[in-house]
């Protein structure tokens, strides 16, 4: 297989739980409420979505119980921040660390196991077009689940009431009180959401993607999610370039050494090789999102205020009805 | 006796936040179809009580009865249902989203054809073309223009107000609750809304007015009913009761309603400030090219709509802006570009537009409030290099009683915060004035802050005047400006657009220029505005 046409397939799979978690993140920050605890949650979703797969003897019932487990987590980040009006910070990060260590414990028994995860489906036709048809057509049901939820998530946030009283929610919680707008259940339902959605990206990477369990196996997915929510400027379709653009550079990080020849064919200087040896270290271009987010966040304020960037005016202030 | 109806009746209803009472057995009868003012100083309990009435506050005791049936509101949307609609202080308008997309907020009335799909097609639907018909409907029927699609954050503040008041109309509503609607509009804006009152009034409804304002509820209401510290003291016919009655009955006490203005000699410029131009925090030029100067013992008054220009000039006059061109000077020293603690050290004092975000740290005890000055010059040090907390405190003690700042149990305790705007901003007064500097550059001084309040606070400024120092006062109160100002200037668009002096102008013709930027054309005074002079 070409580096290309590889390159392509993987960025499609990878592509899909960056996707799942940071539309469940923009569903949340929209309501008002940050959660920092994507990568806990996709951690537990991607143990939950397992272990239950294998119990239950049903892909899709473990993918449920996988994003059951996502929602879990974020019930108790919405109890902590929306209900006892916690710092949504600190409660994120708790429930990354949270999720991460109990996935470690309970994760144990099922290490060294494994799971015939979802096949890929061809399309017909459509997966007979040369590279391009096998990377977009071919692929599991979670990657066409996780596509078709683009144009969902993006009309219910922004063609429906419901999405119209999110806005209003993480703009301005006390107007939207005011107007009648059930403000904390609305927050409750995005959060669990969000969760929901995180788990899903977790337990997409264990059934879909490396078909086993292994400790802390998001390896900081969970906080690209994140980072791809700024980078994203809280809009449905960017998010969707910005998963795959994301997801792409993981995909070469894979074949860093392939990637790193195909470069340097022909090439004979000391220094233009030490230099493409650094860009094209892995761990290097693991920090590429992170880098292209600041870059976002500095063009973006460069030029205005906070405002300008996207980001629901009362993210993470806590809403209660009768303070002054 | 139709007229005689009543629409609504509170009876005993008590509100307290911890130990605060905030409403302490109050009863109000409202009449249908009649304005009723509800008149108070700041903290006397009005807003509380209105928001008891609109569900967002549950009373800790008392009932509602609305429309003859006794109402228990657990939210906003109970009492929008039975048809009571509020206009709050601070716009309940979310910036980002359209006029249409505002008023139809909350509102789940889609189109529903029944069966087991509608809470569906409720939630998931899009209120659109029904809302917006109604809403054009209503607009014309109430001569409030606005455009639909505009973004509110497009909107000056008259316009937000109409949306306001159609988001409220647009809920089929019997009852309307107007809270302090004037406090931010112009005399012109006011003039507007009065209108928009009274056909409310002829269409059926009933409105209930908050204010501080005296004139405006002779203007405005058929009864009033007065509060004074959560108490309620009366309910009167507004016509058989004059303004200074009012007030006494406000404040428990006579007021004064008109300061000693006697002017003082003014001596050499202590502040010249010539071309400022600056930008916004987006980045968007407000100012283009303002020449202020101001002399020892002078006020100089400022006049403006909110957002021409004003926040940033006072904030550039302390250092606290940077300006793009122009040059500023305090006592004949050139200051562009330096820091605020150089101008403060030049002697310049700043009493900020929001007080609790800019004026104090809210967490911070009072103590710390009153000494985040002049603790820098050593004089709450004691003989060692820290602060001496005892020293601060006599400091701040000696403040609190010279300035007569209220609700201060203990200056070590109580957060600056916790106090009420007026006595906040005494206490901000206090640590900007005890200094005795040469200048003092006072952004709304007074807003929102009670009569008792605001008459010390002029008083206090007005005796700065007299010890020298050059004030500038920045103020959307069009009496203040008059009372205070040696001279006024007119801001509009990032300039100033008229300069005159108390003797020369009217309240009218200010506020002209303040909406206009222009020279008033030989526009017919109305009768009201006729009064506001």
């Amino acid at each position: 297989m070409s580096i290309i046409a590889g390159t392509l397939e993987s960025t499609v799979r990878l592509a899909t739980p960056l996707l799942l978690a940071a539309m469940g993140e923009v569903i949340a920050e929209r309501s008002g409420v940050l959660n920092l605890g994507v990568e806990g949650m996709m951690l537990a979703g991607a143990l939950a979505g397992f272990a239950g797969a294998i119990s239950t003897g049903s892909l899709w019932l473990g993918f449920a119980i996988g994003m059951l487990a996502g929602a879990a987590l974020a019930l108790l980040h919405a109890v902590l921040c929306i209900s006892l009006k916690a710092d949504q910070v600190i409660s994120g990060i708790m429930l990354t660390l949270l999720g991460t260590g109990l996935t470690t414990y309970f994760g144990r028994a099922w290490v060294g196991r494994n799971v015939d995860g979802f096949d890929q489906i061809a399309l017909p036709l459509l997966s007979d077009i040369p590279v391009v048809g096998q990377a977009f057509f071919s692929v599991t049901a979670l990657d066409y689940l996780s596509l078709g939820l683009v144009p969902v998530i993006w009309y219910l946030l922004f063609r429906t009431n419901v999405g119209s009283e999110i806005t209003a929610v993480g703009e301005d919680p006390e107007t939207a009180d005011t107007a009648g707008v059930p403000v904390f259940r609305i927050q409750y339902a995005c959060v669990l959401l969000g969760g929901a959605l995180a788990g899903a990206a977790g337990a997409q990477l264990s059934l879909a993607f490396t078909n086993f369990w292994g400790v802390e196996m998001t390896a900081g997915r969970g906080w690209i999610a994140v980072a791809l929510v700024i980078f994203a400027q809280w809009h449905i379709w960017r998010l969707l370039a910005g998963a795959y653009l994301f997801a792409a550079i993981d995909a070469l990080s894979f074949r860093s050494g392939a990637v790193r020849d195909a470069v340097l064919s022909g090439v004979d200087i000391a220094a233009v090789e030490s230099a493409v040896d650094f860009l094209l270290n892995p761990q290097v271009m693991n920090t590429y999102p992170y880098i292209m987010t600041v870059v976002v966040l500095w063009y973006v304020m460069r030029q205005g205020n906070l405002n300008e960037l996207g980001g629901p005016s009362a993210l993470v202030d806590a809403y209660s009805r009768e303070q002054d | 006796m139709s007229e005689e109806e009543t629409i609504l009746e509170l009876e005993d209803v008590t509100k307290k936040f911890g130990d605060i009472v905030a409403n302490d057995g109050i009863d109000l009868s409202v009449r249908r179809g009649e304005v009723h003012g509800l008149l108070g100083e700041n903290g006397a309990g009005k807003s509380t009580l209105m928001n008891i009435l609109y569900g967002l506050y549950s009373p800790t005791s008392g009932t509602i009865t609305f429309e003859g049936t006794p109402r228990n509101f657990d939210s906003p949307n109970d009492a929008i249902d039975v048809g009571i609609g509020m206009v709050h202080q601070h716009f309940m308008l979310v910036p980002r989203m359209t006029v249409l997309e505002n008023i139809v907020l909350g509102e789940r009335e889609t189109e529903s054809t029944g069966g087991v799909l509608s809470p569906l097609k409720r939630l998931f639907g899009r209120e659109r073309d029904g809302p917006r018909e109604r809403v054009e409907e209503l607009a014309t029927e109430y001569g409030l223009t606005v455009d639909p699609d505009a973004n509110v954050w497009e909107l000056d503040i008259g316009e937000r107000q109409r949306v306001e008041i159609l988001k409220a109309l647009y809920r089929d509503i019997d009852l309307l609750i107007l809270d302090e609607p004037t406090a931010v509009l112009t005399p012109n804006e006011a003039e507007q809304l009065f209108e928009t009152i009274d056909t409310l009034v002829t269409e059926g409804l009933t409105v209930i007015f908050i204010t501080h304002k005296l004139w405006e509820v002779e203007e405005m209401a058929d009864r009033v009913t007065v509060l004074r510290d959560g108490e309620k003291i009366e309910t009167i016919d507004a016509d058989t009761v004059s303004q200074r009655d009012l007030a006494e009955k406000m404040v428990g006490r006579e007021v004064l309603f008109r300061l000693d203005t006697e002017p003082v000699a003014v001596g050499d410029p202590v502040l010249e400030a010539e071309g400022l131009r600056a930008h916004d925090d987006r980045g968007v030029s407000v100012l283009s090219g303002v020449d202020l100067t101001v002399r020892e013992g002078e006020v100089v008054g400022i006049a403006g709509v909110s957002g021409n220009g004003q926040r940033e000039l006072a904030e550039c006059l302390i250092g606290d802006r940077s300006v793009q061109t122009g040059r500023i000077s305090v006592n004949g020293t050139d200051l562009t570009g330096q820091s605020p603690r150089t101008f403060i050290d030049a002697g310049v004092s700043f009493v900020p537009e929001d007080r609790y975000k800019h004026g104090c740290a809210e967490q911070l005890s009072v103590m710390h409030n009153a000494g985040s000055k002049v603790y820098r010059n050593g004089e709450l040090s004691g003989d060692s290099a820290l602060l001496d907390y005892d020293e601060m405190e006599t400091y701040a003690n000696q403040l609190v009683e010279e300035f007569d700042v209220r609700g201060v149990e203990n200056v070590r305790e109580t957060a600056a915060g916790d106090l009420s705007g007026g006595n906040l901003q005494k206490l901000i007064l206090a640590r900007e004035m005890h200094r005795n500097p040469d200048l003092l550059v006072a952004n709304q001084p007074t807003r929102g802050v009670d009569v008792g309040a605001i008459e010390r606070i002029r008083e206090l400024m007005l005796e700065q005047r007299t010890d020298g120092t050059g004030v500038v006062l920045i103020s959307e109160d069009l009496d203040e400006l008059l009372d205070m100002s040696d001279r006024i200037l007119v801001m509009y668009d990032g300039q100033f657009v008229f300069e005159t002096t108390p003797e020369e102008t009217d309240k009218w013709e200010l506020g002209m220029y303040m909406s206009t930027g222009a020279k008033p054309d030989g526009t017919e005074r109305t009768q009201r505005t006729e009064g506001l002079k």
